[in-house]
């Protein structure tokens, strides 16, 4: 047990610390704090300023464009931003393209793939979006039926995948298709990348509970790809598939604890403010926020230092899941109940992002909170809803026998 | 940084876990209910240096981190082993090394050498966060006779030495008074977790020797967090063993031509229990490289780790009878040794929703968000 940072970590935190008070204004309150016209053209200034700087993608090997860290680097990078309140991803599709495909293609891409696809993402030409879940394969995602068909030197996709984040904002998708017909689950998958802009490709903003369009749905009527542009073998996709998601989930316990304790922070504030600051039993849920911050943050560290040695135990990623996605329903509850009748009114400003917490110096209103509070209720849904991640905890870290297959009948 | 026991701490713990095995399986434990503490046991203990870990070596001890003594923790927690451990070494020591006197030192090393057990007679079961018991009244601090009452003692009917706060004519002092002392009178109380035992001291004019009479808020500070962290640890080693029994019994009881454990009722219990000692494990891990390190937020980071091993142990225990079913409600099955032991902890240094509470008010007082310790 060691909890200090390494000297190369701390380096690499000083020289994070050197660039951004070089970069950002001497008045800077965070990115929440500029007004919401303002935003949009900052967060183009500071992609360019890490891309320029090597802090687009810092866990990425140098030849690709990346800084060539550790990810316990990376790691001490992302509190630095989250502290100073400036994002490690500027645009929507930067999770998928930097955190998700990128890292993806690294591991499981050709040569060719790489040098076609990173700079791209690094340069912002491509923004990604992803194409996993489906109408009828949500939590059972490998029950899915998008189709691809290789005609000629062309891969011909068609079907619908929905809940893509800003996917009105992508030009690229990847795709987990259907490649074998008459393939069941896991088998005959593949995935695919598909440029969106073509007559095949149809993208629908879903509006969702918040009245914000968060998601979107994409419709493929022969849409069209390159043959060469699939990651992995033909028919390895679920393979693929549970890479990708494992970067999904893999890096963010500690970035997650440090944007809840900047939210927590918020919290406190807005407790003040009611009064309800000497309330016993608001008191003990501010504890227990707390406490559970601490926990994943606990977990977060663990992870990398398991990162270390490649290692990682069965179901880690399930567990920071699982914890995060509660613990942020619980806080948006608990500043709705400090709210009280307030909060059934929207009013002040609007929240800053579209998902999970936001960043230092957001406004503390009613209309953010109430968006907060809506938004968490997706939590315990999207990426493998509360109850599947129960599954592969009890399945895989605890080695619970899987449930039996229906058989039929009974059946309502 | 690595959040990990080393590669010597993971042996430390093999080599504990096998000496628990081997020399107090849960049917001892059960024999120590009847009969008293297992005198052979703690002399064994005494030999492997399990007294004297975490003692500087200067005062006959091994010097070892509280890390080190907080994987001893788990161990015996995990065993539920029934031995004075956690009153001599979770919480009188933590009392006298944070005194640090030349008296204090001298009843260190004696625990050290497995000559003496001690406890701590504290206000209200350690539930008041900020002393270590205010209800004795020393009457003169140079030869000191202390008058009072404490209930709830941990192991106190076996105890060679008690540790007292006492207020005193020239203000509090910290005494030691040993058992078989005049005017000590002890009266064992029908505790509900068997495997420690809780007693009523009363004295009466008895003599006591001051250990420590300055700083004694520091004194106190730093005892109470370093006993919380000690009893995190025991809390998340019992938890773990709690999940283990629970799972092992799911995945061999049949119910319905399946096992039960294959059900997602059982799953998400077992699941969540799963979480949550993790959580435990960890932020007890933290707590004790806090407390090892001395860092500047131990008292916040002790809190954390106190409601939540509280709580996991707890739900832990719960679980494990649940799934158990009938077999683990009678007197035979083990589980409720565990429930038990779980209720007492859970109490013992404060409840994990008093931790919150003032968790939440530290945080509402303190200016600095970068000095927090969550």
């Amino acid at each position: 047990m060691d909890l200090q940072p390494s000297d190369e970590t701390h380096e690499y935190q000083e020289r994070v610390r050197a660039f951004l008070s070089r970069v950002l204004p001497p008045d800077w309150n965070g990115i929440g704090a500029l007004a919401p016209a303002q935003r949009a053209e900052f967060l183009d200034f500071w992609r360019q300023e890490l891309f320029s700087n090597g802090y687009l993608a810092p866990s990425w090997p140098a030849e690709y464009g990346g800084g060539g860290v550790t990810s316990q680097e990376h790691s001490a990078l992302i509190i630095e931003f989250v502290r100073a309140g400036v994002p490690h991803l500027s645009w929507p599709s930067d999770l998928f393209g930097l955190n998700l495909i990128g890292p993806t293609i690294l591991a499981r891409g050709t040569a060719a793939q790489r040098s076609e696809f990173l700079p791209r993402i690094l340069s912002g030409e491509h923004r990604w979006a992803q194409g996993f879940s489906e109408p009828n394969a949500g939590s059972d995602l490998f029950s899915l039926t998008t189709r691809a068909e290789l005609s000629g030197d062309r891969w011909l996709v068609n079907g619908q995948k929905v809940w893509q984040t800003a996917g009105d904002a992508a030009n690229w998708i990847f795709v987990l298709a259907r490649t074998e017909h008459g393939s069941r689950r896991g088998n005959g998958l593949t995935m695919i990348l598909v440029p969106m802009d073509q007559p095949g490709v149809l993208v629908r903003p879903i509006v969702s509970m918040t009245g914000d369009a968060e998601f979107c749905e994409v419709f493929f009527t022969d849409a069209e790809t390159a043959a060469g542009n699939i990651v992995g073998e033909i028919g390895d996709g679920a393979s693929v598939a549970l890479t990708l998601l494992a970067f999904e989930r893999g890096s963010t316990a500690v970035t997650l604890a440090e944007q809840y304790t900047i939210e927590l922070e918020r919290l406190l504030i807005l407790l003040r403010r009611s009064g309800m600051d000497q309330d016993d039993d608001v008191l003990e849920r501010v504890g227990w926020c707390a406490c559970q911050i601490s926990a994943l943050r606990c977990l977060g560290l663990r992870g990398l230092t398991h990162a270390l040695d490649d290692t990682a135990p069965p179901a880690w990623s399930s567990m920071v899941k699982l914890l995060s996605s509660q613990y942020h329903q619980k806080v948006t509850e608990l500043a709705m109940d400090i709210l009280g009748a307030d909060g059934l009114v929207r009013s002040g400003e609007s929240a800053v992002s579209t998902l999970g917490p936001d960043p230092l110096g957001a406004p503390n209103t009613t209309a953010a909170w109430v968006t907060k509070y809506l938004v968490a209720r997706a939590e315990t849904i999207y990426g493998g809803s509360a109850q599947i991640q129960r599954n592969t905890i009890a399945e895989r870290l605890l080695g619970l026998p899987r449930e039996p297959a229906w058989a039929g009948g009974n059946r309502a | 940084m690595r959040f990990e026991l080393t590669a010597e701490q993971q042996a430390l713990r093999e080599i504990i876990r096998r000496f628990l095995t081997d020399r107090a399986p849960i049917t001892q434990t059960r024999r120590a209910v009847m009969q008293g503490y297992d005198d052979d046991l703690w002399t064994a203990m005494a030999d492997l240096g399990l007294q004297g870990l975490s003692i500087a070596e200067r005062d006959g001890g091994a010097g070892a981190s509280f890390v080190e003594q907080a994987v001893v923790m788990e161990e015996l927690g995990r065993a539920l082993a029934c031995t004075p451990y956690l009153a001599t070494v979770g919480m009188a020591v933590p009392v006298l090394a944070a005194s640090a006197t030349e008296a204090a030192r001298d009843w260190l090393a004696r625990i050290a050498a497995g000559q003496t057990t001690a406890t701590v007679a504290l206000d209200d079961f350690g539930t008041s966060l900020d002393s270590l018991g205010t209800e004795f009244s020393a009457e003169d601090a140079g030869v000191a006779r202390i008058t009072g009452r404490q209930r709830l003692v941990p192991d106190g009917m076996t105890a060679d030495l008690v540790l007292v706060l006492a207020s005193s004519p020239n203000g509090p002092a910290l005494l030691a008074v040993t058992a078989d002392a005049e005017g000590v009178e002890r009266r064992a109380l029908d505790a509900v977790d068997p495997t420690r035992p809780l007693a009523e001291l009363r004295f009466d004019r008895a003599p006591a020797q001051v250990i420590a009479s300055s700083s004694l808020a520091n004194v106190t500070r730093r005892a109470h967090a370093v006993i919380a962290a000690g009893i995190a640890s025991e809390q998340a080693g019992c938890a773990v063993r709690c999940l283990e029994m629970a799972v092992d019994y799911a995945q061999t009881r049949v119910q319905f031509g399946r096992p039960i454990g294959s059900f997602q009722a059982i799953k998400h219990l077992l699941a969540d229990v799963a979480i949550t000692n993790d959580g435990a494990l960890l932020t007890a891990r933290h707590a004790a490289w806090a407390v090892a390190s001395s860092s500047a937020d131990v008292v916040n980071v002790v809190r954390i780790a106190k409601s939540l091993c509280g709580d996991a142990f707890y739900s832990a225990a719960s679980a494990n009878l649940q799934v158990h079913g009938g077999i683990g409600f009678t007197w035979e099955h083990d589980t409720h040794l565990y429930l038990k032991r779980a209720l007492l902890t859970k109490r013992l240094m404060g409840a994990p929703a008093a931790h919150r509470r003032e968790l939440a008010r530290s945080l509402l007082s303190d200016g600095n968000p970068h000095a927090r310790a969550v």
